[in-house]
């Protein structure tokens, strides 16, 4: 069934004209067609009940022109940088020549108007997970991208960024595909930053591939000064035995998001660590759903998210854990906490657990509320203000989901973030 | 020092103080006694500035300083001081990182230089070594999983490094083993000199005989019954608190 019966126009359906001027690829067609027998999700459907994004699509963008503007960009982190501007790659802005040995990059769309024919494209492999288009329109329309591949053994020390600039108003679409071969191991840090004034559109996928014993440490941030960005970022995380990812999030932009993340604990002893933080300032509503599957023993999943909600903004978490009749002796843990910083933000938070194993550990928790008002008269009364106390509070309930940080830099660069937001926000108030 | 005259506190419908008048001098320790449920803890949020309580009639001054038009922050910067019967546990801030905010936010509202570092470790070194506070557990987020006895070091630990002018002890002594009770008393002991005024709220004459007070006061049903010197205190312990309620019952 059609979802857009209203619209005579599916959405992004100029990005496909244009994208289709060149001969395309069978994987980017069949995704066209299964997106456009169904249409964006609404709030029809379960999994995007709090998350109608049809009805924040309803006027898509035009993919950016392929002008070359001039930009400056700021190296926040020492990394080996690959820049997206706009939705294409700026190879003047990118470290692809300079990456170090073991360490692969290529450009999704080298060879001209097709997408490399790789098993990147193919995500059947989470059918079982994936209950709408979204990818699929990414991956009929993804301007832009790379493929990373990691050399057996490698450790890289110095983090590969990705950043994702927007400037102006346009649709995004970008595709990541991150091969860690087995015993390899990276930092890779995931910018988007909007800066657009007249709003933007992003779908971006990261798609990881684990061999074994092989770990990928994620960090990934939006931000920026822009208007109203709606998007969608998307982790697709496949993992072999023994591999372990640990993923970090922090929102810290203007808009209507949605970071999805479907992963799949395949062999023994692969484990992920989901964590994030949310810092909401005006009308922004930010979602993040995560489907977790264990298909084998001894596997591991750990969630905590800590939302900070301010004025009329919306927190959204759905939380599921799969657990197999293969996967026994697996632990998944789920935990979300929402600060709301005033009466008209709102929290919806939806923990499931599908377990079909019986020897098991799966918890989940859940809390929305206010600060607490004994914890702030105790600061209080030792002499800091109400501001201070509250600062103090927020950012130890926030540095809850970031325990789990590996890297001290990027520990420092959340907490300073975190620092400056509270202080516009104190100022604001 | 502390003036408190005719205080009348509700909490709702109820009035829970019911016209309190009590004067501690500089340098006084003055111990209040009374049985459950006669607003001996509210007496000691009212005072430091809690939320929830209305104040009908009366006030508080602070060397002449009316309280209740304060913010509790500004209490604090004044020199008022409470020893948390219950502290509360504050997951994710550190004691030291929460023991310099403190420190620095009422040396700001005075006006005053913030600390520097060196010197702030050392005092927190020197003092907390006073209490049997070790390294490890000021490096563990605030009164989190801290025992009962923990919880009562780390706030004398504050009092002694915010030196107050007015410390109110909130039942201090629950939930403190005799060890515990000795250090603690120990530590209060140290911190008295004829500039600090002192307020002991306390169900037992146990505390009493390792802090030694200067005047004690009976409270029941909301205001103070009867005023003496120390061996008041020991009369009560003979006796209970039977007479003072069945008075005011009667």
């Amino acid at each position: 069934m059609r979802l857009n019966p209203s619209e005579n126009i599916l959405p992004f359906e100029i990005n496909y004209a244009q994208a289709s001027a060149h001969e395309m690829s069978r994987e980017r067609k069949e995704a066209w067609a299964r997106y456009s027998n169904l249409g964006l999700p609404n709030h029809r459907l379960e999994s995007w009940r709090y998350t109608d994004f049809r009805a924040a699509c309803l006027k898509s963008f035009h993919p950016a022109d392929k002008a070359i503007d001039n930009i400056e960009l700021v190296r926040e982190h020492e990394s080996y940088r690959l820049v997206l501007l706009n939705g294409v790659l700026r190879h003047d802005l990118s470290d692809i020549n300079l990456m170090p040995d073991g360490v692969n990059v290529d450009n999704i769309y080298e060879n001209q108007s097709n997408l490399k024919e790789n098993i990147s494209f193919n995500t059947s492999n989470f059918s079982n997970l994936i209950k709408d288009t979204i990818v699929d329109l990414n991956t009929a329309l993804a301007s832009d991208g790379f493929i990373i591949k990691i050399t057996e053994g490698v450790e890289l020390t110095k983090p590969i960024e990705i950043l994702n600039v927007i400037t102006k108003q346009c649709s995004v679409f970008t595709r990541i595909f991150v091969d860690l071969s087995e015993n390899s191991r990276i930092n890779l840090i995931e910018t988007l930053k909007n800066n657009s004034l007249h709003g933007a559109q992003v779908n971006h996928v990261l798609y990881a591939k684990l061999a074994p014993n092989s770990g990928l440490d994620l960090f990934s941030y939006l931000s920026g000064s822009g208007q109203s960005c709606t998007g969608i970022l998307t982790l697709l995380a496949e993992l072999e035995r023994g591999a372990s990812i640990n993923s970090n999030v922090l929102f810290n932009l203007n808009g209507f998001f949605r970071r999805q993340v479907f992963a799949k604990l395949k062999e023994e002893h692969a484990n992920i660590t989901l964590n994030g933080v949310v810092l909401a300032k005006t009308k922004d509503h930010i979602d993040n759903t995560i489907a977790v599957e264990h298909c084998a023993p001894n596997t591991m999943s750990n969630e905590v998210f800590r939302y900070i909600l301010n004025n009329k903004s919306v927190g959204v978490f759905q939380g599921k854990i799969i657990v197999q009749p293969a996967a026994q002796k697996s632990d998944g843990f789920m935990q979300s906490k929402a600060i709301l910083l005033s009466d008209l933000a709102a929290m919806n938070s939806k923990p499931e657990l599908e377990i079909f194993a019986d020897d098991v550990k799966c918890s989940h928790g859940s809390t929305c509320g206010e600060i607490d008002k004994e914890q702030l008269f105790y600061l209080m009364s030792r002499g800091l203000d109400e501001q201070e106390a509250k600062s103090l509070l927020i950012e130890a309930f926030a540095f809850e989901a970031f325990s789990a940080f590996k890297d001290d830099k990027m520990s420092n660069f959340t907490k300073n973030i975190l620092a400056d937001w509270l202080f516009i926000k104190r100022n604001l108030s | 020092m502390l003036e408190v005259n005719d205080l009348h506190v509700s909490v709702g419908d109820r009035e829970i103080l019911k016209g309190f008048t009590l004067k501690v001098a500089a340098g006084e320790v003055a111990a209040i006694m009374g049985p459950n449920g006669t607003g001996k803890s509210t007496l000691s949020y009212v005072i430091a500035g809690r939320e929830g309580y209305t104040i009908t009639r009366g006030e508080i001054l602070l060397n002449g300083v009316n309280l209740l038009d304060l913010a509790p922050h500004m209490r604090a910067a004044n020199g008022v001081f409470l020893a948390f019967q219950y502290p509360v546990e504050i997951p994710g801030v550190a004691c030291m990182q929460f023991l310099k905010a403190a420190m620095n936010a009422q040396r700001r509202s005075r006006g005053d230089e913030e600390i520097n570092t060196p010197e702030f470790m050392k005092r927190v070194r020197e003092e907390s070594e006073k209490l049997k506070i070790s390294q490890e557990m000021l490096r563990r987020p605030l009164n989190s999983g801290f025992s009962g006895g923990e919880k009562k070091r780390m706030e004398i630990l504050q009092m002694a490094l915010l030196q107050p002018k007015l410390s109110i002890l909130d039942e201090t002594d629950s939930g403190l083993d005799i060890d515990a009770l000795k250090t603690v008393s120990e530590g209060v002991n140290s911190l008295r000199n004829p500039a600090r005024g002192f307020l002991i709220i306390t169900h037992y004459q146990r505390l009493l005989d390792y802090i030694k007070p200067d005047t004690v006061h009976v409270m029941a049903q909301g205001r103070i019954q009867k005023s003496g010197g120390a061996e008041l205190a020991l009369e009560l312990e003979k006796h209970g608190y039977q007479n003072y309620v069945s008075n005011e019952a009667a």
